[in-house]
């Protein structure tokens, strides 16, 4: 239900801070902003704005017009950025400026711009000299294939399937699947998705991929949870930091614990269980543990 | 969230400094515009009654004017037209005006933090320490803002240092900067509470846990790591450095049947087949270099040294052991 106003209003506060507002978002274009004075007649709409900003001056708020748009310079009600707050977002600017076109770098794009939006003059001054001074090299992230990785993003973003073509262990293997997100590593970028008829999910490297195009059928809107159940043991049970999309399901009298690991891709999950050498069993389903059981053997021969 | 008095001040000087330009006078400004950012931002500090309100309007150097209880609640309408949400407190506390939410709040929506917590996954590998400690405190700071409780959560516990003793944290960036020895006490996994001497070398992050890396005499075959939320005590640089080891890397060679794998920064192409690759893997650490190999599962055969190829392949045994085991 709308909320009820009371009837009586101030229409100066009303106009200054939907002004401030439009500038906050950074959405004052000049459009936008003189809609604010439509109620006033047409030729003295731009003296009134100007009332306005000369207001927001006196108050100690600076803004810039800029093609065509309003641009807020400082912050007037003051959220406080130390350091270590500037020195962050510097680093994230950074790396975001690198980051391929696509989802994570639009969000973290957006957020950027709200918290320098909230920057007052000393924190922009920090921010400025920051800039000129950082020897952060993110340069190295994912060059070679930005195409690659952007055309990915945008297939995670839409609602239609794609056939994926791929290298894993020299063979070439092909599945129909949802894009579901783009991962980054520290230096590569991988694509999670869901394989329909397996009903699985895999991350492939980027680099891996042979060809990865949209087919002309919607996204499967049901897909199968997975979960684990493994369990460790020893010097892991006492060290062991849960993931984030793990819990414990049981502690037992030997110090062993019981993990249950859900939607981790299945491929994944093995190669990182493999780490934890005799410390960790995989307990169900049983067509994991059966494949657990299979890489060991395959390894095995290596040796024998 | 709230404004500072100072800032207010300075903000106040900005505006007699630009009064005294004479480049505006009150007819080329609003003046109630101006006089509701005075009370927001009055109330943006903390609660105020309309006592405190009246005298701070009476005798603010710009305004000199008082303000009556009917127009003030015409500038908290106002406020709550545009998104403010503003309650007045108990009489017995003095019936104050407090402001709850505002719209220059940071509002941060769910896609954004998990962009953030994406990123800082790939980013705390890559970052200096004390950047990393930045981060930190800058998503602690922000995760104030956000009402979803499991999202706040997920925000302020992505950091490695989360858990960590920040005077420890301090002191052994510092020994690791000037290559200190030092001795702490360390909650190992294995063997409990124990003293260790180091060379310090350097922090680093693997798989989202902070490590302190130096030469120990206790560990004598390679490098030492620790998992700094278990050093239970300060530690204490010694005047002398004792610690004289000379570690040697060790080099590990391996064929992968697998061209597409990842080769990381430590690991060098030495040779390449049609179907097959050999590397090199140098390192300081044996218990990393073999976390590595068995996660390469059947794709990797440890080539040389001997000493190494008969540990994988004894770990191997092992781990089958316990599947058998199990069965029984």
């Amino acid at each position: 239900m709308q909320k009820k106003f009371k009837e009586k209003y101030n229409e100066g506060c009303i106009k200054i801070f939907t002004l401030l507002r439009l500038l906050y978002e950074d959405k004052a274009d000049y459009e936008a902003v003189m809609k604010i004075f439509t109620e006033n007649d047409e030729d003295k709409q731009h003296v009134i704005l100007n009332k306005y900003l000369n207001t927001l001056k006196v108050f100690g708020v600076k803004v810039i017009k800029s093609n065509n748009k309003f641009i807020l310079q400082n912050n007037p009600f003051g959220e406080r950025f130390g350091i270590d707050d500037i020195k962050s977002v510097q680093i994230l600017n950074n790396f975001t400026n690198l980051l391929p076109k696509g989802k994570t770098k639009n969000t973290l794009d957006k957020f950027i711009k709200t918290v320098e939006a909230r920057f007052d003059d000393k924190a922009n001054e920090i921010y400025a000299a920051i800039n000129s001074t950082s020897n952060a090299d993110f340069s190295f992230y994912y060059s070679d294939t930005r195409e690659q990785i952007e055309k990915c993003e945008k297939f995670c973003q839409e609602d239609y399937k794609v056939s994926i073509k791929y290298l894993s262990r020299g063979n070439t293997i092909c599945a129909i699947c949802n894009a579901k997100q783009v991962i980054y590593d520290n230096k590569n970028a991988y694509i999670q998705i869901y394989k329909i008829n397996e009903g699985e999910l895999a991350q492939i490297l980027i680099p891996n991929i042979i060809s990865i195009e949209q087919i002309p059928s919607q996204k499967n809107p049901i897909e199968m949870h997975y979960s684990v159940t493994y369990k460790i043991k020893g010097r892991l049970a006492k060290a062991y930091n849960l993931k984030e999309n793990e819990y414990l399901q049981d502690t037992l009298a030997d110090g062993s614990k019981i993990i249950m690991n859900k939607n981790e891709p299945p491929e994944v999950l093995l190669k990182r269980l493999m780490r934890y050498s005799n410390e960790c069993t995989i307990i169900s389903p049983k067509n994991l543990k059966t494949r657990m059981i299979e890489m060991i053997n395959d390894t095995l021969k290596n040796y024998e | 969230m709230s404004m500072p008095f100072a800032q207010i001040c300075s903000k106040m000087s900005c505006m007699k400094e630009f009064l005294k330009s004479k480049k505006v006078t009150y007819n080329l400004m609003s003046f109630t515009a101006f006089k509701s950012m005075i009370l927001f931002s009055y109330l943006l500090e903390q609660p105020r009654s309309y006592e405190e309100i009246k005298e701070y309007f009476k005798n603010h150097e710009f305004l000199r004017e008082s303000i009556s209880i009917d127009t003030l609640r015409v500038y908290i309408n106002s406020l709550e037209r545009l998104g403010c949400e503003i309650v007045r407190g108990r009489k017995a506390e003095g019936s104050k005006y407090k402001l709850l939410k505002h719209p220059f709040d940071i509002e941060i929506p769910a896609d954004q933090i998990k962009s953030l917590i994406k990123v800082f996954k790939s980013l705390s590998k890559t970052i200096e320490i004390d950047d990393l400690i930045s981060l930190t405190n800058f998503f602690d700071k922000i995760a104030k803002e956000i009402n979803n409780d499991e999202l706040r959560t997920a925000l302020v516990n992505i950091s490695p240092l989360r858990k960590i003793n920040h005077e420890i944290l301090d002191l052994l960036i510092n020994a690791c900067r000037r290559n200190d020895q030092i001795s702490f006490m360390y909650n190992s996994p294995a063997t409990g509470i124990k003293e260790i001497e180091l060379l310090a070398e350097k922090l680093s992050v693997t798989n989202n846990k902070l490590y302190l890396y130096g030469i120990s005499p206790q560990y004598k075959d390679s490098k030492a790591s620790f998992l700094v939320t278990r050093i239970t005590s300060k530690p204490i640089i010694r005047l002398n450095k004792t610690i004289s080891i000379k570690i040697t890397p060790l080099i590990v060679g391996c064929e992968i049947k697998d061209k597409n794998v990842p080769i990381l920064e430590n690991e060098k192409v030495i040779q390449e087949d049609d179907d097959k690759i050999t590397i090199e893997i140098t390192s300081d650490n044996k218990f990393s270099t073999i976390q590595r190999i068995l996660s390469l599962g059947s794709a990797c055969e440890v080539k040389y040294p001997e000493s190494i190829r008969n540990e994988i392949y004894s770990i191997l045994k092992k781990m089958k052991e316990e599947y058998i085991a199990e069965k029984i």
